[in-house]
């Protein structure tokens, strides 16, 4: 009898679960405030990013919550914050920085949290590098750029912008020397308007968004992007991996355009649960219908490439689990970079 | 063009003029003048907490709000820094010198009128320079390539030597001690790991905001804590209308100093990085350097100094625009929140700004200018109550204000390393101050310190040693020396003699504090060579050479202490040097007790520490308050309860609902994650 009763209790339980799971995601979310942790400053493309989505998807959730952005600039220490030290209830959420899961995969220092634990949300673009040199450079190919040294600028040894040269000048032989210490993309650019650089390397979007000029030709052009595939804005500009040479070399190409294909994307830290991770999945995908989200992506010129959640999740897990003969070539090319 | 731009200002002006707009420009000023109260807590959080409310404005409106926020952050923080020697900002640690004294001396209004009227007008100055220089916004930004930003920081870092007054080695070695702190981290160059003891926390090196506080309000907080009387009897609180009115006259009658080092502010304000929080200082090096008895005023309560130091931060913001609005390049993190904001608004920086979208530009320019007005007529009424607060007795006062700079410090990099690092500098700061050792040298090399090095590589890296040769470079750095050297070429200074006779080993010194502190000083330098033998050439270069010379300073410092001179009268000369800084002093109390009120102080700071780290800051606040107030001070339990909730209250509403700042972790949290879920604050 005692059995029965509780086996009454539990079918009614299961059944009406899913109102009522919606039901107290509703209740935790109303009133509330939804913070999403940005990984850099504000000023840039995550910045954006995450404005875009503060406007569009708190209401497709459960209770329409306000959405407020955190400013933490650097990758590592915002993974960490967001695994070790935030509410795990659904209240803050992030945008996980792009080189997380191949920093984890090349156990890198400071790394203290699991990317693999972390509940992706929705990928809201892969964003392409892009190579860009100044009309003033001695070289303005990469051909030339194996005869003559061109200066290119970036922040410090961990910016894709020094290693994926450092890769390009080990493997293509071109002469490209990094000058490390500007302090972000808008300063680097105005070293290359002085004369200070002759190129860098930064994303596409930034690149198009602040010098609109120099992706139709005037004052500076593309010679190289880095992506998985071509950017429709560039269909002629070669990416890294149509340059790679033997299978060693494509593969760590591969490897390095990995990166970009998971430039802004939206996750929820480990302890999140189930129920509210479910809403939040379900509103992006209410917001995808919806179209308003994708169209002011479009508007400030994103790629059309954002997916969902599954997807997204498959290719953190290709990045975190690359395999360790890769991660050791690459280190082994790194050390060697000045 | 100068018809255009005629147009284009006055366009912007009709549209700013809408009363929508002017609205919330008033509302973004008062969040900022709020913010700009509390220490630690400036124009980053409070942009970041208005930015969604310009998701549905068009951007004449959100330019109007966000900059009315920015522009007066750097005059509601003068509040705090004159009233309690607490700098409300990074930008305003120089204002303490003068301002602090001047309060303590009842003249709390004349220091508040003078510094909201210099804010004000350099403000003004700032917008103006920047309204003017449209036209040539961006040659000149271009003229300036990374050598001569390094010129321009090499000039800044000079200045230690006017800001250490008469105790030249101190000041120098203490300045060489901030340009260490700040090359702690890893080096982006060669990615060696500098004095970072296998901590993640300080592999991004040390934060400023807790270095500043722990250095400036910390020590000021502790001598209240120890004198245990109000600053100011109400007897000796001279009328603060008067006094505000006497401190607008001063600035007037100041008003070539006021250009100055408004200009000052404008322009070293355009070198990205250089940020608030080394402006101020600057320029009041500069004025110590040129105005008339500063040496013997400044730092006792001069309002020269408080001028100085006020103009030059506000005229700030129109600096800081320039790059800004012409490349795109923040000055500050702050700006970085208003790109983010252009970005979604669908506004480019560059060229258009300065053609197609003067509107835009010029909208910025009165926004500065009608916000800093604004700003300063707000801060003029509420001054008279606000004063007020100097009487408000210690036992309230010391904890209610040490409760909010630690989440103020913790804002540096949102770590308990910060509470760390505020609670060392504090009691650094502490020992200085009471030994006579200047701190603003030291903000001087924490600030400057890595922007040298940084700049520094880069001009190496990118055009070699000719870097030298560039025409600005040459011109920067030959008045950077004469500066330096002119001290001894004054008239009648004479070739300095050196005279042997009458020295001798003085055992006494071995009892002042002040020795010990020159011979740590020695074996830090010391510690910074040896340790660095091994590194990355890239890694080592720059820390090498400026613990050199600290090590030098602080040896030459350490024997004058330790050496006396026997006179003909046979006296001993004592140790005259006056150094440019607030001094201690506790009438009526013996060393003895000094010491043991000062140790008793830093026990409740390691207390609020230690009981953050297992409840969380936040309760831990309540706890500090009530037992500051009940034990510390003696105060029955209903007002230390009462205050203490008070105090809590006010924290969660401002800090948790409004500015959703993140809490550190602690072990509560830790052990019953459903806790903090629960709560959000462990």
């Amino acid at each position: 009898m005692r059995l029965s009763a509780f086996s009454l209790i539990a079918a009614v339980a299961i059944a009406a679960s899913p109102v009522s799971a919606q039901d107290a995601v509703e209740k935790f979310y109303k009133g509330n405030t939804i913070t999403i942790n940005v990984p850099s400053s504000a000023g840039g493309t995550y910045g954006l990013a995450a404005q875009l989505l503060a406007q569009h998807m708190p209401k497709h959730i459960p209770g329409k919550p306000n959405m407020v952005l955190q400013i933490m600039p650097g990758g590592v220490k915002a993974t960490n914050y967001m695994q070790n030290v935030a509410p795990q209830d659904g209240s803050v959420i992030n945008l996980l920085s792009q080189s997380m899961p191949d920093l984890q995969a090349s156990k890198a220092k400071g790394v203290q949290f699991d990317v693999l634990k972390f509940h992706p949300i929705g990928l809201i673009a892969g964003l392409n590098g892009a190579f860009v040199v100044d009309d003033r450079s001695p070289a303005k190919t990469i051909e030339e750029m194996k005869t003559k040294v061109i200066l290119a600028g970036t922040r410090e040894r961990s910016d894709y912008g020094f290693q994926t040269v450092a890769m390009l000048n080990h493997f293509m032989g071109t002469k490209v020397k990094v000058i490390l210490g500007y302090d972000g993309g808008a300063e680097t650019d105005l070293a290359m308007e002085r004369g200070e650089l002759h190129g860098k390397l930064s994303s596409w979007l930034s690149i198009k968004e602040r010098h609109p000029q120099w992706g139709r030709g005037e004052g500076a052009k593309v010679v190289l992007q880095i992506g998985t595939e071509r950017d429709p804005d560039i269909p002629n500009v070669p990416t890294l991996v149509d340059l790679a040479q033997t299978p060693e070399q494509k593969k760590i190409f591969v490897f390095l355009a990995g990166n970009n294909s998971i430039a802004r994307g939206l996750t929820a830290p480990p302890g999140v649960p189930a129920d509210r991770v479910n809403a939040l999945r379900a509103a992006w995908d209410a917001m995808i219908k919806e179209g308003e989200f994708t169209a002011a992506l479009a508007k400030h010129g994103f790629p059309p490439n954002h997916k969902d959640w599954k997807t997204y999740a498959a290719m953190i897990k290709e990045l975190a689990e690359t395999p360790p003969e890769i991660i050791a070539l690459s280190e082994a090319v790194l050390s060697k970079a000045r | 063009m100068e018809q255009d731009l005629l147009g284009a200002a006055i366009h912007a002006l009709g549209i700013l003029m809408d009363p929508t707009r002017l609205l919330f420009l008033g509302f973004g000023v008062i969040c900022g003048l709020i913010l700009g109260l509390v220490p630690g807590i400036g124009g980053l959080v409070g942009l970041t907490m208005l930015l969604p409310f310009t998701y549905s404005m068009d951007p004449y409106t959100a330019l109007a709000m966000m900059l009315g926020l920015a522009s007066v952050n750097n005059t509601g923080d003068t509040i705090p820094a004159v009233l309690f020697g607490v700098p409300g900002s990074a930008g305003c640690a120089a204002t303490v010198l003068d301002g602090y004294p001047l309060a303590k001396q009842g003249q709390a209004g004349r220091a508040l009128g003078a510094s909201f009227m210099a804010s004000m007008l350099g403000g003004l100055f700032g917008a103006f320079l920047l309204g003017i220089s449209v036209p040539i916004l961006r040659p000149v930004v271009l003229m300036f390539g990374s050598p001569e930003l390094l010129a321009f920081c090499l000039f800044g870092l000079s200045l230690a030597a006017a800001l250490s007054g008469g105790a030249l080695f101190k000041g120098l070695a203490v300045a060489a001690f901030g340009v260490i702190l700040a090359l702690v981290g890893e080096d982006d160059y060669s990615g060696t790991m500098r004095w970072t003891y296998d901590t993640v926390y300080l592999w991004n090196g040390l934060p400023l905001v807790p270095i500043a506080l722990g250095f400036f309000a910390i020590p000021e907080l502790v001598d209240m804590a120890i004198a245990r009387t109000p600053m100011v009897q109400s007897a000796m609180m001279k009328a603060t209308a008067a006094g505000q009115w006497q401190g607008v006259r001063d600035v007037f009658r100041h008003k070539f100093l006021l250009l100055r080092c408004s200009a000052i502010g404008t322009l070293l304000s355009t070198v990205p990085g250089i940020g608030t929080s080394v402006i101020d200082w600057v320029a009041y090096g500069h004025a110590a350097r040129t105005e008339k008895g500063a040496s013997e005023t400044f730092g006792k309560g001069d309002i020269r100094g408080v001028i100085a130091s006020e103009a030059s931060n506000n005229a700030r913001e129109g600096g800081t625009l320039m790059p800004t609005v012409a490349f795109g390049v923040p000055g500050s993190a702050g700006m970085a929140v208003l790109l983010g904001m252009f970005l979604l608004q669908g506004i480019v920086p560059g060229p258009d700004m300065l053609t197609k979208r003067l509107d835009l530009t010029y909208a910025m320019v009165w926004s500065v200018a009608l916000a800093n007005v604004l700003g300063a007529g707000i801060c003029f009424l509420f001054a008279n109550q606000l004063a007020r607060i100097v009487l408000i007795r210690p036992s309230i006062l010391v904890p209610a204000v040490l409760a909010v700079i630690y989440v103020g410090a913790f804002q540096g990099s949102n770590d308990w390393g910060d509470l760390y690092v505020l609670l060392i500098c504090g009691a650094l700061g502490w020992i200085m101050k009471r030994h006579g050792w200047p701190r603003p040298p030291l903000i001087l090399g924490v600030v400057l310190g890595e922007i040298v090095e940084r700049y520094m590589f880069i001009s190496v890296q990118a055009f070699g040693v000719s870097f030298l040769t560039r025409p600005i470079v040459m011109v920067i750095l030959a008045l950077t020396l004469f500066g330096i050297l002119r001290p001894f070429f004054r008239k009648g200074a004479g070739r300095p003699r050196i005279d042997l006779s009458g020295l001798h080993f003085e055992p006494e010194s071995l009892k002042r504090a002040s020795t010990w502190f020159a011979a740590f000083f020695v074996v830090f330098f010391g510690y910074v060579l040896v340790t660095s033998y091994g590194w990355d050439f890239g890694a080592r270069i720059v820390p090498q050479i400026i613990a050199i010379f600290g090590f030098l300073f602080a040896t030459l410092q350490l024997g004058a202490q330790m050496i006396g001179r026997t006179v003909p009268s046979g006296e001993i000369k004592p140790e005259a040097a006056r150094i440019m800084d607030i001094e201690s002093s506790f009438e009526g109390l013996d060393d003895r007790t000094i010491n043991r009120r000062a140790l008793e102080a830093f026990g409740w700071l390691i207390f609020l520490l230690g009981a953050g780290l297992i409840v969380g800051l936040l309760p831990a606040l309540f706890l500090f308050m009530v037992g500051y107030m009940r034990f510390g001070s003696g105060e029955r339990w209903l007002p230390s309860l009462a205050v203490g909730a008070g105090l809590f209250t006010v924290c969660y509403m401002l800090f948790h609902k409004l500015l959703h700042l993140p809490w550190p972790a602690a072990l509560l949290g830790q052990l019953f994650p459903a806790l903090r879920n629960a709560t959000h604050l462990l």
